[in-house]
């Protein structure tokens, strides 16, 4: 055999083998979290569908996680936005359920609130508003109200604003609940 | 011929004149002999009946009126070994009619009717003894069917019940019996009651009895040792029952109904001694019968159907084995004795639908459980009541529990309208998932009027924590449990004292005056005006949080000279409204409501004297800083959120403004932050 003819058989098998070789590599990378800095990236971008697609896989496949938390309270975010109310209300009860503490307790609330006044379920409401109100105990001396904010995973801003008589939670400025008490 | 008719007839009439005058002359004389020999033999007579009737008896004068009656006058009689002179049973006369026919042939004296005129009972203090005369009037009822025919009436008859010292119970009768030669029984007759004052009352002479009594009437047979009662009825204005049963040796069987203010309304009239009179009466004057209300609608009443009662009489006790009974078609059973011993005492427990599995019954509203056990001793009670329901409480039903305990309780009848209770203490214990709370009352007295129909009126005097407490209020019967409404006045009642009810007035001194208000119906509220004079708020929550706060350690102890509130509690939210604290050093005023779902919502204006802020070093520099030279600075907050972690915001005022416009936003955030933590560290406490 020429010598040309051996070169480029033995090419053309190194190309297959790299070939079949990138084939078997998986689509996601191990590490959860490089997973969730994607998932980040993905919704700082405006991608929110894939930046769901990470986070949802963490929640289904990294429940240790230590981004565990935020990535489960994104997919109830991405639930609730795209009208999926039944799987946003247990995403959110998940998160209250394991994580008491957690910062993204009242925001979660005030989305269960919001199915709970959808379904009209007065008595819900009532013990909905009551866990909103006991999540912060403030005292106002020189102000009108205390705020707290957060940027969720999938970049949104909420703000919960404490008065002495109401709580006001909006998110990316926008109104979304009012807890008169 | 005139004259032969007149001298015929003359004749004729001497001799029947005659006749009549021997006639009347034989009879007195007999008379006069039978008196006298009943007077010779008084102590015999006296002898035999004492032994009859197995106890003394005391008779003044026994005399003899044709053709059949003989009268006992002054009769007393005493159960054996009770000092001479204190008889038990007295009567003005006796008056005995007897059989001639069983007199002349048999020669034996058969009473056929026996009055008893005015008799006078003294109830035994000791109860065994009273419960031995329930026993021998059963021995004479079993003994009565050998006898022959007999009919006892009572006219005007008196039983004294002695109570301490202070009362007599009187229970005034008019009554009749009868025994038929058919060892039937039969009889009827009316019940008076009244308690009357007195601390040797002795004498009968005065008592009153007035209208409107509680009627009876029965019928009944003796077979074999056992008394077949066919028919007893018991009615008194808007209540009437019907029994029937039996009573064999030592065990009494009654089944029947009661119904008050519904059924049976102004059914049969129950025959009065002076019905005859009452018959000529109307016929005389013409009055018109008033129609016979057999079965009137139904009302809104009690109604006791399907009583089935089982009752034994033991030597020192009566047992009630079981009394089930349907009462506004909740079903019951009641059970218990009464002990007749040298302690007597009594314990009968009550319970609504007794078949229901537990299960299902721990989820019935209607559920009631009720126990009442005490002692009785010289005529007054010392007892204890349980009353157990459930609530519904959200889903769940929730227990609760009021008891009372009674210390010398007695039952009072001032007059035919009311009926009482007089206590010398009383505790009101209310217990539920978490709450305990107890009154303690002094000497109470309690009175209902039993006129009105449905709705009755009570009204209640007692000491209170040093003071007293006046009330007056309705209760409607209608339906179980009862629905009431009542206000209750209090003066110079001791705040501390009152601390068993409300937990938080421990550290209040004062007396306190007031007016309170409850209903049960539709819901539970309670409501009213409190005001207390000259006292001393020690170490009360709130302040030593303030005397913490400000430094002010004077606060911890504040003399007030006026502290008064309006409350109102109901189902949904406890109100204090109209808060006024007025004291040398400070002022408050305000409002705070705690609603059932634990948030909270109230205005507190605090003015402090500039002297009383001078003594804390943090305002001493504040005050010189803001140059203030107002006498008193106000401070007013606003709460809010959960009562264990409260929102708190201090309003505006002129002082924050100064402070505000003196303070830079750094020191503003840093005072806030500092104030943030004693209210968290607060909370937590």
């Amino acid at each position: 055999m020429r010598t040309e003819t051996k070169t480029t058989v033995f090419l053309c098998l190194v190309c297959f083998l790299v070939c079949l070789l990138a084939c078997l590599q998986k689509g996601y990378p191990d590490d959860d979290t490089k997973l969730y800095s994607y998932g980040i990236y993905s919704a700082r971008h405006n991608q929110i569908d894939f930046a769901f697609s990470y986070f949802d896989f963490i929640v289904k496949n990294y429940p240790e996680s230590k981004v565990y938390e935020k990535a489960l309270f994104a997919t109830g975010e991405y639930f609730f936005l795209f009208w999926d109310y039944r799987n946003a209300e247990y995403a959110f009860k998940k998160m209250i359920e394991d994580f008491p503490q957690s910062e993204f307790k009242l925001f979660s609330l005030a989305y269960l609130l919001r199915t709970a006044k959808m379904e009209n379920d007065k008595i819900r409401i009532k013990e909905l508003e009551r866990e909103i109100v006991k999540t912060r105990q403030v005292s106002l001396l020189f102000r009108e109200f205390k705020e707290y904010t957060l940027t969720s995973p999938l970049h949104r801003e909420y703000k919960a604003a404490f008065f002495i008589d109401k709580v006001e939670i909006f998110i990316n400025g926008e109104l979304f609940e009012k807890v008169p008490f | 011929m005139v004259n032969y008719l007149k001298k015929f007839h003359s004749k004729q009439l001497t001799s029947f004149f005659r006749f009549v005058i021997l006639s009347v002359v034989l009879l007195l004389f007999s008379v006069f002999c039978v008196n006298f020999f009943l007077k010779f033999s008084h102590d015999a007579i006296q002898e035999y009946v004492s032994r009859y009737f197995t106890q003394k008896v005391s008779v003044e004068q026994v005399y003899f009126i044709p053709f059949n009656v003989v009268v006992l006058k002054n009769v007393a009689s005493s159960i054996e070994n009770i000092p001479e002179g204190e008889w038990d049973f007295s009567a003005e006369k006796v008056i005995t009619r007897f059989s001639l026919k069983h007199f002349f042939m048999n020669r034996i004296f058969v009473p056929t009717k026996v009055d008893l005129i005015n008799p006078y009972w003294v109830c035994e203090r000791k109860m065994r003894r009273s419960y031995a005369r329930i026993n021998e009037i059963d021995k004479m009822f079993t003994m009565a069917s050998t006898q022959h025919p007999l009919c006892v009436t009572v006219k005007n008859g008196l039983l004294n019940i002695p109570r301490a010292e202070e009362y007599h119970l009187l229970i005034g009768m008019n009554t009749s019996f009868k025994k038929s030669a058919g060892n039937s029984l039969s009889g009827f007759g009316s019940l008076f009651f009244k308690t009357v004052d007195g601390n040797d009352f002795t004498k009968r002479d005065g008592v009153k009895f007035e209208r409107g009594p509680l009627q009876y009437r029965f019928s009944a047979r003796l077979k074999a040792g056992k008394i077949l009662l066919e028919n007893m009825e018991i009615k008194k204005e808007h209540f009437y029952a019907k029994l029937w049963g039996e009573h064999q040796k030592n065990e009494l069987r009654v089944n029947g109904f009661i119904s008050s203010n519904n059924y049976f309304w102004d059914y049969h009239s129950v025959s009065s001694l002076s019905a005859v009179w009452e018959r000529a009466r109307k016929f005389i004057f013409m009055i018109a019968k008033s129609p016979s209300h057999n079965i009137s609608g139904s009302g809104s009443g009690f109604n006791l159907f399907n009583l089935d009662c089982v009752v034994e009489f033991c030597d020192e006790s009566i047992v009630l084995e079981y009394a089930r009974f349907s009462l506004n078609n909740i079903p019951f059973c009641i059970q218990g004795n009464i002990s007749f011993s040298k302690h007597p005492f009594f314990k009968l427990v009550c319970a609504s639908f007794p078949d229901q599995p537990k299960k299902t019954r721990m989820n019935n509203l209607q559920k009631y459980d009720i126990e009442i056990e005490g002692a009785v001793k010289e005529g007054v009670i010392d007892c204890t009541a349980h009353f157990d329901s459930l609530r519904k409480k959200k889903d769940l039903f929730v227990p609760h529990r009021i008891s009372f305990t009674f210390e010398k309780l007695m039952f009072v009848f001032p007059n035919q309208t009311h009926a009482g209770v007089s206590c010398k203490r009383t505790t009101l214990l209310y217990r539920s998932e978490k709450t305990v709370q107890r009154v303690y009352l002094g000497d109470s007295h309690f009175n209902l009027s039993l006129k009105g129909g449905c709705y009755r009126n009570f009204t209640i005097h007692s000491s209170l924590y040093e003071g007293y407490l006046k009330g007056e209020g309705t209760v409607d019967i209608s339906g179980f449990p009862f629905k009431s409404s009542f206000r209750l006045d209090i003066q110079d009642v001791n705040i501390q004292q009152a601390s068993s009810f409300v937990t938080d007035l421990y550290q209040v001194y004062g007396k306190a005056n007031g007016t309170l208000f409850f209903r049960s119906f539709p819901q539970i509220q309670f409501w009213g005006n409190v005001e207390a004079k000259d006292g001393i708020l020690d170490n009360v929550c709130f302040f030593i949080w303030l005397a913490d706060f400000f430094r002010i350690p004077s606060l911890k102890k504040v003399p007030f000279s006026t502290l008064s509130l309006n409350f109102m509690i109901t189902e949904d939210v406890a109100s204090l409204n109209n808060i006024r604290l007025i004291s040398t050093p400070l002022a408050l005023d305000g409002y705070f409501h705690l609603y059932k779902s634990n948030l909270v919502s109230g205005i507190f204006s605090l003015g402090f004297s500039r002297r009383l802020l001078s003594e804390s070093s943090k305002f001493r520099t504040l005050l010189r800083l803001l140059e203030t030279k107002e006498s008193s600075v106000e401070f007013e907050f606003k709460l809010s959120g959960l009562f264990e972690t409260m929102n708190f915001k201090w309003l505006a005022s002129d002082f924050k403004q100064k402070l505000e416009d003196l303070l830079s936003r750094n020191m503003e955030r840093k005072i806030e932050k500092s104030i943030e933590e004693v209210i968290e560290s607060i909370s937590v406490q």
